[in-house]
C-alpha cells in the first residue's frame, strides 16, 4: 500500500511534467457522522462481566476494559463520543488512569477517538499491520498506535495480563482477540457476532482465513465465552462455532453449485440452508452472503 | 466424556476442513470454450475467451502476452499465437493477481517465458494460493520497461484501484494502454455490483495518473470489447467521483446510513452499462469506504 504523495512524487520524477487534471475530486474522510449505528441500538451502558473486567456498549459496537490496581487497559475507543463516555463510565469505578487502549484492528467503527484518552498519558498499541491502513486512509479522529508488535503480545498491569492474540489476516490483516487472564474468556470483534448472520457483502474478510481463525479460537479449550465487537455483552463459545459451521455449509452448498455447472447469478437463488435459518438476519443476507462466496471462487478474494 | 467430545469434534473439523478444499479445488464459473482473436493495431493481437480478454504483442526476437486467464484458455492462446508467429512467447504479464486472468501460465514458463507482475501480487499469492497459479519470475515497485525485438512495453503500477497490485501495459507505438478491470469501458463498477476488491480511496487517483502520464488513444480491457476510446477511461473516473460526492453528501446531510444507497441517483451516468442494477451496490460499497475505512 502506498502514501498518495509520494506516489505523485515519484512519478513526477519520472515523467518531470506531471499535472493532475482539473476537476473537484470527491472527499476521501469520513464524515463527521459517519459512525451512526446501523444496529438499530442507541444510547450506551457498561456490564460487569468477571472481577475487574467490564464491558462497555456504545449504541451497536462493544469494547473491553481491564481495572487493575495500576490503572486500566481499554480496548476500541470506538469513536470520539462513545470514548468520552467510556471514559465517565470508567470513572465511576476507579480513580486510577487508563494507562492503554488495545486496537482490535483498523477499521473506523471501531477505534476513532483515541485522543480522548491520549491526552491524559494513555499508550495506544496495535498489531503492527495497522499501522499501514491508518497511514493510507488518514482520519482526523484517529490516534497513530504507541506501541507496536508483531505475532503476539502481552500486556500487563496491576497484575493483570490482557494477552493479545494474532491469527494471521482474516478480517483485514491487523485484527487480534483479547484475553483477559485468568478469565475463559475471550474479546472477539467481527469475527463473529452472535446468532446472526454475516451482513451483506463481508466486508474486508478473507473467507478461508476467517474459517481457519474460528477454527483456531474453538481449539483454544480453555476458552468458554466471548465478548463481541457488537451488540450483546457475551455469548457461549458455541455462538461462534455456529458462525463457522455457518460459513462452512455456505461455502460447500456454494460449491456443490458451482461443481454441477450452475450459471453463477442464478447460484444465490439455489442456496438453502434449513439447519441455520433462525440465525439474525438470514433471511435478508443468504443471497448476498453466497454471492460472496462465488466471488471467492472466481476470482481468489 | 468431555475430553471425547471435544476429540470427535476436533475430528469433523479435519474432515470438513477436507471437504472444503478451499484452494485446491476451485474452478472458473465463467469457463466457455470458444476464443476470438482481434488484431487490434500492427503486431498488437487481442484474445476474448473463458470470459476474459488478454493480449499479445509480437516483435521481430518473440511475444509479450498479458493474463493467461486459465488452463485451457492458455493451450487456446498458444495455438492462436502459433498461427500468428512462430517466435517464442517471452514474457507473460499478469494484470493483478485475480483468479479469473492468472490461472493457466505453467504451459508458457515451461516454454521459457518469464512472467512478470507487481510486488504487491506476491502477497496475495502466497495468502490465497490456488495450484493453477504459478508465482512471477520478476516483479516491480512503480515501472518495469521490457525491450524486446525492437519494440519497448511499459509496466505501469498507479496505486491501488481495482486491486493494490494492477499493472497497466503500456504499448507506445500503438499508443494503447490495456487496463485489466480497473475500467470496463462503457459500465458501472463491476463484480456483480460489489466492486469486489476495489480500493474506493485509490482509485480516482490512479485513473488521473495514468490520464496525465501516459500518451494513448484507445485502450483494450480484460472484460467486454477488443478496444475502446481513451475517454473510456475519463468516464469511468468521473462516475467514480461523482458516486463518492454523491453518498459522502447523503451521509453530511444526516440521511440514515440504510437509506443512502437507496437515494443515489447520478442522471448523467445512467446510460453506462449496469447502471440501474447495480448503482445502488456501487453506493453500498462506497459507503462501507466512508463508514470502516475500507
Amino acid at each position: 500500500m502506498i502514501y498518495f504523495p509520494l506516489l505523485t512524487l515519484i512519478l513526477w520524477g519520472i515523467n518531470g511534467n506531471l499535472v493532475l487534471a482539473e476537476n473537484t475530486p470527491p472527499d476521501l474522510s469520513a464524515p463527521s457522522n459517519a459512525n451512526q449505528s446501523v444496529f438499530g441500538l442507541s444510547g450506551y451502558d457498561t456490564n460487569k462481566i468477571a472481577d475487574g473486567l467490564y464491558t462497555f456498549r456504545w449504541e451497536g459496537t462493544r469494547n473491553i476494559f481491564l481495572v487493575t490496581t495500576d490503572g486500566v487497559i481499554a480496548t476500541d475507543p470506538i469513536s470520539i463520543n462513545a470514548a468520552k463516555a467510556l471514559k465517565s463510565e470508567i470513572a465511576k469505578i476507579t480513580d486510577l488512569p487508563v494507562k492503554y487502549v488495545v486496537y482490535s484492528h483498523n477499521h473506523w467503527d471501531h477505534v476513532l477517538g483515541g485522543s480522548v484518552f491520549t491526552k491524559d498519558g494513555a499508550k495506544i498499541v496495535a498489531h503492527e499491520n495497522c499501522v499501514k491502513h491508518f497511514k493510507d486512509l488518514p482520519h482526523t479522529d484517529l490516534a497513530m498506535p504507541d506501541i507496536t508488535f508483531s505475532g503476539n503480545y502481552d500486556l500487563e498491569l496491576g497484575g493483570r495480563r490482557l494477552e493479545l492474540i494474532y491469527l494471521g489476516p482474516n478480517h483485514g490483516d491487523c485484527l487480534v482477540v483479547m484475553r483477559p487472564h485468568p478469565e475463559s474468556i475471550l474479546f472477539v470483534v467481527d469475527l463473529v457476532t452472535p446468532f446472526g448472520v454475516p451482513l451483506g457483502r463481508m466486508n474486508d474478510y478473507s473467507l478461508h482465513h476467517w474459517v481457519r481463525s474460528l477454527r483456531e479460537i474453538e481449539a483454544m479449550q480453555e476458552i468458554k465465552a466471548i465478548i463481541p465487537g457488537h451488540r450483546m455483552p457475551i455469548a457461549p463459545i458455541a455462538a461462534l462455532t455456529e458462525r463457522r459451521a455457518y460459513l462452512e455449509a455456505l461455502i460447500l452448498a456454494v460449491r456443490a453449485e458451482l461443481t454441477a455447472g450452475t450459471p453463477v447469478n442464478v447460484i444465490p437463488d439455489k442456496i438453502h440452508l434449513p439447519a441455520f435459518t433462525h440465525m439474525r438476519n438470514y433471511d435478508s443476507q443468504i443471497k448476498e452472503n453466497a454471492r460472496r462466496v462465488v466471488t471467492y471462487y472466481s476470482m481468489g478474494w | 466424556m468431555r475430553m471425547l467430545q471435544t476429540r470427535i469434534y476436533v475430528l469433523l473439523i479435519a474432515i470438513i476442513g477436507n471437504i472444503l478444499g478451499f484452494s485446491a479445488q476451485a474452478q472458473n464459473p465463467f469457463s466457455t470454450s470458444a476464443i476470438k482473436t482481434t488484431k487490434v493495431d500492427e503486431g498488437l493481437y487481442t484474445f476474448s475467451t473463458s470470459g476474459a480478454r488478454t493480449i499479445a504483442i509480437i516483435t521481430e526476437e518473440g511475444v509479450i502476452i498479458g493474463d493467461p486467464i486459465s488452463p485451457s484458455a492458455a493451450t487456446m492462446i498458444q495455438t492462436e499465437i502459433a498461427k500468428l508467429t512462430d517466435r517464442p512467447i517471452k514474457y507473460v504479464i499478469y494484470s493483478h493477481q485475480h483468479w479469473d486472468h492468472v490461472r493457466g501460465a505453467q504451459i508458457f514458463k515451461d516454454a521459457g517465458a518469464t512472467i512478470v507482475s507487481h510486488e504487491n501480487c506476491l502477497a496475495h499469492f502466497y495468502n490465497d494460493p490456488h495450484p493453477d497459479v504459478i508465482l512471477p519470475d520478476v516483479t516491480y515497485h512503480v515501472r518495469h520497461v521490457i525491450k524486446l525485438g525492437g519494440r519497448r512495453i511499459e509496466l505501469w503500477w498507479f496505486g491501488p484501484n481495482h486491486s493494490d497490485c494492477s499493472t497497466f501495459t503500456y504499448i507506445p507505438d500503438a499508443k494503447i494502454v490495456h487496463i485489466v478491470d480497473t475500467v470496463t469501458p462503457g459500465a458501472v463498477a463491476g463484480g456483480g455490483g460489489r466492486m469486489a476488491d476495489l480500493h474506493p480511496n485509490g482509485f480516482i487517483t490512479s485513473l488521473q495518473i495514468l490520464e496525465e502520464t501516459l500518451d494513448y488513444d484507445r485502450m483494450i480491457p480484460g472484460h467486454g470489447p477488443p478496444t475502446a476510446p481513451a475517454e473510456a477511461v475519463t468516464i469511468r473516473r468521473q462516475y467514480q467521483e461523482a458516486l463518492m460526492t454523491a453518498v459522502k453528501t447523503e451521509i453530511d446531510a444526516g440521511t440514515p446510513l440504510n437509506e443512502v444507497a437507496t437515494r443515489i441517483d447520478l442522471p448523467e451516468f445512467s446510460h453506462l452499462s449496469g447502471y440501474n442494477q447495480y448503482l445502488a451496490r456501487n453506493a453500498q460499497r462506497i459507503l462501507v469506504y466512508y463508514t470502516i475505512g475500507w
